[in-house]
């Protein structure tokens, strides 16, 4: 296998337009794994886990409004099941358990997107079924339809959803560029060891500040 | 490191599902490349001398092991598909498959066997629901096929010690994650010794 092809920016130029993908940004994933954790003792783990997650919604909020700002799409992905039973889900979330309507807990289907990176009127809010969106959803159909080439990715958690879209994003051949600050996972190892490999294969990585004027660059007249 | 030197018992550690001859398959990722390391493309990174060596021994280790699953996957009525991305080399095959065809050979275009929907809508028309992983690179063709497998509802075993990446540690950590999420790690002795097991009801 060989690196991802679309990784130099003079390359890239005229593949599409660049959107924003917030990845899981639901009272599941922010409320809910640190919940578990410190249920089962883990106070350093839920602790740096909650400080992290406060970083990335607040470097989520600045790259949603430079985005806004720009004309580039912002597109928020949803964990959620079909069925009110969650069975339509693939095995790793079947194992969660049914889904509960407004829950916190980890892996509930229909947990909302918190109101601070939540989606304002008119922006695409795309359910998926599994960690992949390029699995479980309609996301590529809808990017191609949107005219979308270049993903800037955000979101929970790193070496999970993120990465299994980010590896399915470099496979369908969109340029990627993921958000180093953008994400976070439950431990720090995992969260470098997972940028390390995207950085390797799938991706480029940047920043928040890097990202928000590369978004100034390609802002929509 | 989360990981260590104990990976291999913690592994082991983990049952492997059930194996049902028709509807497991065996996935040999790149398995062309694993066996033609006289030629280390530049992209894998491996600039200094020492980890190219290194790589070549972990490289010959899992061609080794290959041999002896594709082996007992062919007489236990297991299917064995070859998902490569180029054409590869004659001499590579010869090395990781012997004498042993494979079922099915496909070239794929992306990372993932599963980047285009041929592949599954393969493996599904024959009734496959259960898939051993195996191959280059750990992190990266390797996991990416996992990680979708997993998406889309397969069960897999990735069989470790048949799998390479460029360093050991990338190879740890990412199967690491692949367990915590997506998969059943297991190492060859274990599933030769499941295989042998399953044998006799073959077909």
């Amino acid at each position: 296998m060989r690196p991802s092809s679309g990784r130099s920016s003079e390359r890239d130029a005229g593949l599409g337009e660049m959107a924003l993908l917030c990845i899981d940004m639901q009272e599941s994933q922010i409320f809910g794994l640190a919940d578990r954790a410190r249920r089962v003792g883990l106070e350093d783990v839920a602790d740096r886990y909650a400080h992290e997650v406060r970083k990335v919604i607040d470097n989520l909020a600045t790259l949603q409004a430079r985005c806004r700002q720009a004309g580039l799409p912002v597109i928020h992905l949803k964990t959620m099941s079909y069925t009110d039973d969650g069975r339509d889900g693939s095995p790793l979330f079947r194992l969660y358990g049914a889904p509960e309507e407004g829950s916190t807990q980890p892996g509930s289907y229909n947990s909302p997107i918190i109101a601070e990176v939540g989606p304002v009127e008119g922006e695409t809010v795309v359910g998926k079924i599994c960690s992949g969106a390029f699995n479980g959803s309609e996301l590529d159909l809808i990017l191609r339809r949107m005219g979308i080439g270049s993903l800037l990715v955000c979101g929970l958690v790193t070496a999970s959803c993120v990465e299994n879209t980010v590896r399915g994003a470099s496979d369908r051949g969109y340029n990627v560029l993921v958000v180093e600050d953008g994400c976070t996972d439950w431990t720090e190892a995992n969260h470098r060891h997972s940028i390390a490999v995207m950085g390797k294969w799938f991706a480029t990585i940047t920043t928040t500040s890097d990202a928000a004027a590369l978004i100034a660059e390609h802002s929509v007249p | 490191m989360m990981v260590g030197p104990d990976l291999a018992r913690i592994w082991r550690a983990q049952p492997l599902p059930p194996i049902l001859q028709p509807h497991t398959a065996l996935l040999v990722i790149d398995g062309d490349q694993l066996g033609a390391i006289d030629h280390i493309p530049p992209s894998y990174g491996l600039d200094v001398e020492e980890d190219r060596i290194a790589f070549a021994v972990r490289c010959d280790a899992a061609v080794d092991v290959l041999q002896k699953i594709v082996v007992a996957c062919r007489s236990a009525g297991i299917m064995i598909v070859d998902s490569r991305s180029s054409d590869g080399r004659q001499d590579a095959d010869i090395r990781v498959m012997g004498d042993v065809s494979p079922d099915l050979r496909l070239v794929r275009s992306g990372a993932s066997f599963f980047a285009s929907e041929l592949g599954d809508q393969i493996l599904r028309n024959v009734g496959i629901d259960t898939l051993f992983v195996a191959g280059l690179h750990s992190d990266g063709a390797v996991a990416s096929t996992v990680r979708d497998a997993a998406d889309r509802g397969y069960r897999t075993v990735v069989i470790a010690d048949a799998c390479v990446a460029t360093s050991e540690d990338l190879h740890d950590h990412s199967l690491s994650m692949l367990r915590l999420w997506y998969a059943h790690i297991s190492v060859s002795v274990d599933l030769l010794a499941a295989l042998a097991v399953a044998k006799p009801s073959a077909a």
